[in-house]
């Protein structure tokens, strides 16, 4: 079984809480499913909605047309009507009228409040599935007696329009990338996430903030993105793991300080989960449109790091990664996501392990330099208090010590030293296994080739339409060997993002790599996987 | 005390022209800082400081130090003060770098009453871009840019760290080294938020030594209860930063307790 089930209704009504719900359900069914959440910039009313898709095989993109619409509100019946087939079977409130629709009584434990247990009620009696799967999750909501009646009554009054079997064991936990990046950044000895808040980045500031004492972190919420990022420039001055979370426009407040990092050598990792821009832009919807402005944002030359994660599990290993990585070689790493990775519902097993690599520390002999020139470009570490020593950092260019300089052959001295480190750096990344995944039908000589959450709905069209799929997963240093490997000998490569530029495409051409193709969406929305399949038909 | 026997300057040239009010404030600093190490260790200090001439302090004094960015200053030592609660962090910020570009980051260094302290070099000139108005130029200050005096009146920035809610706030004069010395003492060991503004002439575009040397009187010698809010506030209304013939108030307006930002995130 194969469906997508859209789940409608006003912002606040719980419609997030039901698709968790019932992916949660779905999980415990033993099938795979992946959940997209599209809601507007408001807080109560609108339109929001859950779209679901699950089935027995890996899922990662849903369908923009739907076998089951539940509309929990007349605006809903309207805003779908566009995602119907001819088969689709709508399920809308008793209080609503649609032809051949099934109506059920969408209640709410209190007005404005939680419509979720009775969709919850009315999804699974529609798919035949034993009250008692939904149960533990309704029980866990709070006011449960009111929950649990109005589930239960939602049941009651539904039909069971589909069969759906046990499909095998747990396939994994439903999880978020936010969830996972915060996780992931945690497992890398993090000691202090800062962040202001803004969409689609905030859960991660969210969920860090809720569990800090079980973690064992400071969170910390200033001012703004220009306090954030400067604040944990001192964070890692001082010794500690830092990390800031935020979108386009945050990140562009935080450039200045970018270049500082890059100059004063600051470990440093920076989270960027796009929305649609540019500027305010479409603020809790998708895209992939600032790739080249974290590629090169900052002025001056300096070593980074980008790297683009397309899965939860992977969004956990990377961003545990990116801690490490930073220190090691004490540059910017920038986590590129987006609000479809960030805010998406997956099945995911992570498996969380600690894992903190200590950094090259100053063995203590003579005097200490900060800025020290080293056959690899990386100077020690010591950090301010430790007896004996003096810890200068630098915004200006310097000599060893971290002391102001500007005569010509100090100036490049100094960029000569970075630029080895940024060749170090780059050795150590493209020496990895993971800086491009290869997924789909890997013999077909069709490629997708794409980077971040875009590889979902193209793992899910790869073998119905023959296509081996290619995905970046580092972007800075760009595994252009690698690429160029995977795509040799094909007779059509098509280049797939959410950019409407095509930023990535121009990307590939720097390196040399010209798709025959490029397939790009910036409606703020994902790909989704009949959309996809219909535009590949034509190709 | 390793550190101790060493000389507090790290022996870089110094490209302050010659009178520059910067001397006299390092100075006290350097001279504040060696009485403290008694018993604040050396290695305890961290020096920050913005973009402008005073950033240079940095390169001077032999302490751990970040040269941090155009008014950025305070919110990197917050961080460091976090990350360590066992330094000292102290800023060295100018008056058109912290009163303009950082002010929302020294706003709320003194609203957190986060345990670092801010100097301000105040010469009441954009210096080293060769002569424009900042936030506490007068009206008669003719800059490259404002030709015919800035089109805006002067903030008032001891008043506005009063209302910020800064548990430490001073003036000093950089032509009163020794007065000056103490003031920096106290901040330093001020736990919570401490802001001291320091008048600090620049000899090419702003000399103000002699308007100085004529108007300022040492509150300590004027009976100044520096516990009473509101004697603060009026001490720090007698001089508006625009006006030429009042006297102008110098030394700790206000000093309070109050937890400290690291304390309580």
């Amino acid at each position: 079984m194969d469906k997508t089930i859209i789940i409608g209704g006003k912002a606040g009504a719980g419609i997030k809480e039901a698709g968790r719900m019932l992916l949660g359900v779905l999980a415990n069914l033993g099938y795979h499913a992946f959940g997209y959440v599209d809601y507007p910039s408001l807080i109560r009313g609108g339109h929001n909605f859950v779209s679901l898709r699950f089935s027995e095989k890996p899922v990662y993109s849903v369908d923009k047309k739907a076998d089951v619409i539940i509309a929990t509100d007349g605006r809903s019946i309207q805003a779908h009507l566009q995602d119907a087939k001819e088969d689709t079977v709508w399920v809308i409130n008793e209080k609503e009228k649609l032809e051949g629709a099934i109506q059920v009584p969408f209640k709410e434990v209190a007005p404005g409040f939680f419509k979720s247990s009775s969709v919850l009620g009315a999804v699974l009696k529609l798919f035949g599935i034993p009250l008692e799967e939904g149960l533990p999750f309704i029980l866990s909501l709070p006011e449960r007696e009111k929950n649990e009646q109005i589930y239960r009554d939602a049941y009651q009054a539904t039909p069971t329009v589909f069969e759906l079997k046990k499909a095998g064991e747990r396939k994994g936990d439903v999880l978020t990338g936010n969830e996972c990046i915060a996780l992931g950044a945690v497992d890398g000895g993090l000691e202090f996430y800062i962040a202001y808040p803004m969409t689609p980045a905030s859960p991660v500031l969210h969920y860090l903030a809720e569990r800090k004492g079980e973690f064992g972190i400071k969170v910390i919420h200033p001012e703004n993105e220009i306090g954030v990022i400067n604040m944990a420039v001192g964070v890692a001055f001082a010794g500690k793991r830092a990390m800031v979370g935020t979108s386009g426009g945050g990140f562009a407040l935080m450039t200045e300080t970018l270049s500082l990092i890059g100059m004063s050598e600051t470990p440093m990792v920076i989270y960027e989960a796009q929305r649609a821009g540019p500027s305010t832009g479409v603020p809790t919807y998708t895209g992939q449109s600032d790739l080249l402005f974290c590629m090169f944002a900052g002025h001056g030359d300096f070593p980074r790091v980008v790297l683009a994660p397309a899965t939860p599990e992977e969004a956990y290993r990377l961003t545990r990664d990116a801690l490490n990585i930073a220190w090691k070689f004490q540059v910017p790493v920038l986590i590129l996501g987006d609000k479809h990775l960030g805010e998406s519902y997956y099945l995911s097993k992570v498996r969380r392990e600690k894992l903190v690599e200590e950094p090259k520390l100053w063995e203590g002999n003579g005097e200490y330099k900060r800025y020290a020139v080293t056959e690899d470009g990386i100077s020690p570490l010591a950090f301010p208090g430790a007896e004996g020593i003096i810890v200068k950092g630098t915004s200006y260019e310097h000599d060893e010590r971290g002391i102001t300089v500007e005569d010509a052959l100090s100036v490049k001295k100094m960029q000569d030293k970075r630029l080895r480190k940024g060749e170090t750096l780059r050795e150590y990344i493209l020496s990895r296994e993971d800086t491009v995944a290869v997924g789909g039908v890997k013999g077909s000589d069709r490629v997708l080739i794409t980077w971040g959450s875009t590889e979902g709905t193209a793992l899910d069209v790869a073998e119905e339409m023959g296509f081996k799929v290619v995905r970046s997963v580092f972007l800075e240093p760009f595994p252009e060997e690698r690429l160029k490997q995977e795509i040799e000998g094909a007779n059509l490569v098509i280049s797939l993002e959410c950019s409407a530029s095509g930023q990535f495409e121009k990307l590939l051409k720097m390196h040399g790599i010209t798709p025959h193709r490029s397939l790009k969406k910036y409606d703020g929305r994902p790909f989704f996987r009949d959309e996809l399949i219909d535009i590949l038909r034509e190709v | 005390m390793a550190l101790a026997k060493r000389s507090l300057y790290t022996g870089a040239e110094i490209t302050w022209c010659r009178l520059c009010g910067n001397f006299g404030l390092m100075s006290a600093f350097a001279w504040a800082v060696e009485e403290l190490s008694e018993s604040i260790p050396l290695e305890k200090f961290v020096v920050l400081s913005g973009i402008g001439c005073h950033g240079k302090i940095v390169d001077y004094i032999n302490l751990n130090s970040f040269y941090s960015i155009h008014g950025r200053a305070p919110a990197t030592a917050t961080g460091i003060k976090l990350a360590n609660p066992e330094l000292y962090p102290v800023c060295f910020v100018g008056d058109g770098d912290i009163y303009a570009e950082g002010i929302s980051h020294l706003l709320f260094a003194a609203k957190r009453n986060t345990d670092i302290t801010v100097i301000v070099h105040d010469n009441r000139a954009y210096s080293l871009t060769t002569g424009q108005f900042t936030p506490t130029s007068p009206v008669i200050f003719r800059g490259k840019s404002t030709p015919e005096g800035p089109p805006e009146d002067p903030i008032n920035p001891v008043a506005l760290m009063l209302e910020a809610g800064a548990t430490f706030v001073a003036r000093g004069y950089a032509g009163y080294t020794d007065h000056l010395k103490e003031i920096i003492k106290q901040a330093i060991l001020h736990k919570g938020f401490s802001f001291v503004d320091v008048l600090q002439p620049c000899v090419v575009f702003y000399n103000t030594y002699e308007l100085y040397n004529r108007q300022v009187y040492k509150l300590e010698s004027a009976g100044h209860d520096p516990s009473s809010y509101e004697e603060a506030y009026r001490r720090a209304k007698e001089w508006d930063y625009n006006r030429e013939d009042v006297r102008i108030p110098i030394g700790v307006f206000y000093k309070t307790d109050k937890p400290t930002y690291e304390e309580r995130v």
